[in-house]
């Protein structure tokens, strides 16, 4: 496929995909919480992301590359953050009745996964930029893309 | 046809000859039993099996025979309910309410877009229903927020026949049941959950001692007692038992390596996800003595068909779909699938829920098409002939999701069919406080608990007024006509969709409407052409057919030399993987992360069967200090879900007419509790008080509560206790799993001089040995002056009667009370 987008775009993904693997980092690289089977989950899906972002990263960097290949790591990545999301709100229920955490380390998860998220609906008109919006629908779940693509209804 | 002999179970109240009988089929549970519905002077009157129907031979279920009670109840509602400016809902016009719907609609699409609109249906609906909201949903309004209760109940199983073979849909059927030489019913109580069909499968094993029965479930249920080998492992510990059973038939060479050679792919990381689950390791998690886990997987080894089955034990625990698809394993690598006598028949928990799942109603796209790939977009674009890019695209979002949604303000309508998720959902207090944060529209013959949050209520027609198909749990789509109007000012489903629509001014791409269809059977019509070539075409169907054939499986296309349709799944051992076969492209097992397109094509599975290497993970709440009972929560032989419509059977109230908790014999006398004495049981959530029923039925450690009870006014509902965490890959929510304390309901008495405990006892309604139970005392009963005794706040004797028919077949007790 060819690439769409500027050497621009793809320096403000590289920016937030950088936020984004930065906060995965102080998440996975904090001592386990409480030890709940959602945190062993959380931690098995920010694995997978932390390393499909590096990947990810390193293919931005170059010169020129597959675009079919960023596609997917981009596609896993939003996908990955989709379910870490839904765990991690489990994760603090489950925390909170349980009084298994403090209240602060609760809130601090709250915020980096919210910050998480932002930074990848920040650069959806990047990748608007790069796939188009035809393709984007099925690049970037729905959730993330606000206002919403769809046309002609 | 399966059964020798017919019986006809009849139930009619009327004065004279009924005028006439009206093909039907039953709409409770996900049996799917043929039924004529009895008319006299316009109204039902009664119900009797239809003695032709393969399924039932004229037998019919508890709740099946008094169903069609609801329909004359006094409360029924007769006119659309507004919310006013003061918070009361007053009666309107069928024209305002549509007029404010569809107002409220277009202001949310403007305001917030496509999916700030949600809708959450049922599984009880008709197809037809079904599809056009599905059609509605995506055509029209274009959102993703698309759900329905059979989330609840049945999404793990849909996730399971996606994950192992690509699309949804039930590989065995009953006829399979009636060959097996072996049948697994995991997490299944089929004795209460599906009466006739444990009669069949009763009634064959009486005849012949097969099939060797395995019962899998933390309580002894009544369908456990009949079982040759029965499994009472730990709450949770599912895929634990699952694993350590494929450990041994992998290590026993219990594997049929040509089939798992040119028909499955996965088999090397499945033999590396289950060497270290040896039966030690299996035992210590599960509970379970060594020799039991080893009986089971000998059996699973060795037999020459087998059927395993499943329900909401193994699809609402921890691991949902992971069981799913480890049962999938056991037959792939057995090479038990697609053959008489063998297969997966995990069942559907509702009556058509099935129908929901392939009409496109919930899920994916009609006709099991993948909402990921864009040659079914594409496809869709051109069936309904709108532009392709107006259509969602990607999964939908699940009720969990859509509560997320509203707490954080991104949803602005749901409108809630057919279901009463005040009372079905877990964790409900939650679901509540962001129900009230939306506008609601509830469509529903009563007033529920739901109906307290809702801004619309739009009343509906019931079971017998109206027309249409369903399909069961072994995709039979049986027919059902109407037998009668509905009372004047109630509308179908149907019909207010259509209504909606019109409304809305939904046109396909050339101007027409978008739903061009006036009647239930031409909406079937449409919905065949679109199943057309895809795995459950229906073209070969009409409703003639399906009530001349008494029903018919699917697939049935219009070529098939089949007129009854397709008995079992994979008899070609082609499984529908490849790239546009697939409904979905899958999902990580052990995360839930979606694949994407190009992941599931470089797994090359190419109509090859997909096995998959699992983890166990322990519930996410378990018993602890402060709560140190497990709970779980299921169902009673003689209610159906919130009991809308079997609470308003005079007969099946009565049976089972308020909520208890069942607590083992030896921890009621550790906390020494008297069997009927009200306790109120505590989560971390909220709590509710019951009576109390001492079993013996359960295991220590863990209480039973049935879910259908669920008041705002009393405090029963299972779901102020539950959790809300959710199965990561199928979404449905884990009920069977959570921790609680027992809390007795106590006042005090000072034992005074020249009092008796004889005395006191008869004061407060208690025997002797009640008060002396209640407070621990020994023989001979002594205390002293002044001692402070409890005396229980309240008693109720709880008692579930036996289900007569079914005690024709067996004799023992539904339950055994406990001496103490």
């Amino acid at each position: 496929m060819e690439m769409r987008g500027g050497t621009r775009d793809l320096a403000r993904i590289n920016v937030n995909l950088q936020r984004m693997l930065s906060l995965l980092l102080t998440v996975l690289q904090s001592p386990p919480v409480n030890h709940n089977p959602l945190e062993f989950r959380l931690r098995l899906i920010l694995t997978e992301e932390q390393n499909v972002l590096r990947r990810a990263l390193r293919l931005a960097q170059q010169q020129s590359f597959a675009t079919s290949e960023f596609q997917t790591l981009i596609a896993i990545i939003y996908r990955d953050d989709e379910v870490a999301q839904l765990t991690v709100r489990e994760w603090i229920r489950a925390s909170t009745w349980a009084r298994s955490a403090d209240r602060d380390s609760l809130v601090q998860m709250e915020h980096r996964f919210a910050q998480m998220r932002r930074q990848l609906e920040l650069i959806v008109p990047e990748l608007t930029q790069i796939f188009g919006v035809a393709q984007m629908r099925y690049i970037v779940p729905a959730k993330y893309r606000d206002p919403p693509l769809e046309v002609t209804r | 046809m399966s059964w020798e002999n017919e019986r006809i179970d009849i139930n009619v109240y009327s004065q004279g000859d009924i005028d006439k009988w009206v093909y039907s089929t039953c709409n409770l549970c996900s049996v799917g039993c043929g039924c004529y519905i009895a008319v006299k002077d316009q109204q039902i009157v009664g119900i009797k099996g239809n003695g032709a129907h393969p399924i039932n031979r004229g037998r019919l279920g508890p709740k099946g025979e008094h169903q069609w009670y609801a329909n004359h109840s006094k409360d029924r509602l007769l006119q659309p309910l507004l919310r006013n400016r003061s918070g009361q809902l007053v009666p309107a016009s069928w024209d305002e309410a549509l007029g404010l719907f569809v107002e409220k609609t277009q202001d949310v699409l403007h305001r917030m877009g496509s999916d700030a609109f949600a809708i959450y249906s049922t599984g009880q609906a008709m197809l037809e229903d079904y599809y056009t909201l599905g059609k509605i949903g995506r055509a029209g309004l274009g959102t993703h927020v698309i759900d329905a209760n059979a989330r609840l109940c049945t999404s793990s199983v849909q996730w399971g026949w996606i994950q192992s073979f690509g699309v949804d849909g039930v590989p065995a059927s009953y006829e399979d049941v009636d060959q097996t030489d072996t049948l697994l019913l995991f997490g299944h109580n089929v004795a209460e959950t599906g009466t006739v069909l444990w009669e069949r499968i009763v009634s064959r094993k009486q005849k012949t001692g097969k099939p060797y029965l395995i019962v899998v479930d933390p309580r002894k249920t009544l369908t456990a007692q009949r079982a040759d080998l029965f499994l009472q492992l730990y709450p949770g510990t599912n895929v634990a038992l699952l694993n350590g059973i494929l450990h041994l038939l992998l290590r026993h060479g219990f594997v049929d390596e040509d089939f798992v050679q040119m028909h499955t792919i996965g088999y090397e990381e499945l033999e590396k996800s289950v060497a270290h689950w040896t039966p030690a390791y299996t035992a210590q998690i599960t509970g379970l003595p060594i020799e039991q886990i080893e009986a089971a997987a000998r059996q699973l080894g060795t037999t020459r068909s087998l059927v395993s089955t499943a329900l909401q034990g193994a699809f609402q625990s921890t691991g949902g779909s992971k069981s799913s698809v480890l049962m999938n394993n056991i037959h792939l690598i057995r090479g038990l699938i697609g053959k008489p006598g063998s297969g997966p028949l995990q069942m559907a928990g509702q009556s058509s829920a099935t129908s929901n799942r392939n009409a496109g109603g919930a899920g994916p796209y009609p006709g099991q098409r993948n909402p990921d790939n864009p040659r079914h977009i594409e496809e869709m674009a051109q069936l309904w002939n709108v532009e392709a890019a107006s259509l969602p695209v990607g999964g939908e979002e699940s009720i969990e999701e859509m509560i997320n949604r509203m707490e954080s303000n991104r949803l602005g309508l749901i409108w809630n069919i057919h279901t009463n998720p005040m009372v079905s959902l877990p964790n409900r207090r939650r679901a509540r406080q962001a129900f009230e944060k939306v506008f609601v529209v509830v469509q529903d013959p009563f007033l529920t608990e739901t109906t307290e949050v809702a801004d619309i209520v739009l009343p509906t027609a019931m079971w017998g007024e109206k027309e249409g198909v369903m399909e069961n749990s072994d995709r039979t789509v049986n027919l059902l006509r109407k037998a009668v109007a509905g009372p004047a000012g109630v509308r179908s489903d149907f019909e207010i969709l259509l209504s909606f629509a019109k409304g809305m001014g939904f046109k396909d791409r050339d101007g027409q409407p978008l739903i061009g269809y006036t009647t239930p059977e031409a909406c079937f019509e449409e919905w065949k052409r679109l199943s057309r070539g895809r795995f459950c075409d229906m073209t070969g169907m009409t409703y003639a057919k399906l009530e001349s054939h008494n029903g018919m499986q699917w697939p049935a296309p219009d070529t098939s030399a089949h007129p009854r349709g397709t008995v079992r799944l994979y008899e070609d051992l082609h499984f529908r993987t490849h790239i546009d076969e697939v409904q979905s492209f899958g999902r990580d097992i052990n995360t839930g992360r979606s694949r994407t397109m190009a992941e599931f094509a470089a797994l090359h599975a190419e109509g090859r069967a997909i096995l998959y290497a699992v983890l166990y993970e322990p519930p996410a709440e378990s018993p602890s200090r402060d709560y140190p009972f497990w709970l779980t929560t299921g169902r009673l032989l003689w209610q159906w879900h919130t009991r809308t419509k079997t609470g308003r059977a005079p007969h099946l109230h009565l049976a089972a007419p308020q909520g208890y908790v069942e607590i083992n014999a030896a921890d009621a006398q550790v906390l020494a509790i008297l069997p009927g004495e009200l306790v109120r049981i505590e989560s971390p959530r909220s709590w509710i008080e019951v009576p109390a029923r001492v079993v013996d039925t359960i295991q220590r450690g863990l209480v039973f509560v049935p879910f259908h009870f669920g008041s705002w006014q009393h405090p029963h509902a299972a779901n102020e206790l539950t959790v809300d965490f959710v199965d990561p890959v199928s979404k449905q929510p884990v009920f069977k799993q959570a921790s609680c304390r027992i809390v007795k309901l106590r006042q005090n008495y000072a034992f005074q001089t020249g009092d008796t405990l004889a005395e006191v006892a008869k004061s407060h309604q208690l025997t002797l040995e009640q008060l002396a139970h209640a407070n621990r005392l020994m023989p001979p009963y002594r205390v002293d002056v002044g001692t402070e005794l409890e005396i229980p706040l309240s008693m109720v004797d709880v008692v579930i009667p036996p289900y007569l028919p079914y005690r024709e077949v067996d004799i023992k007790a539904r339950f055994e009370q406990s001496e103490d």
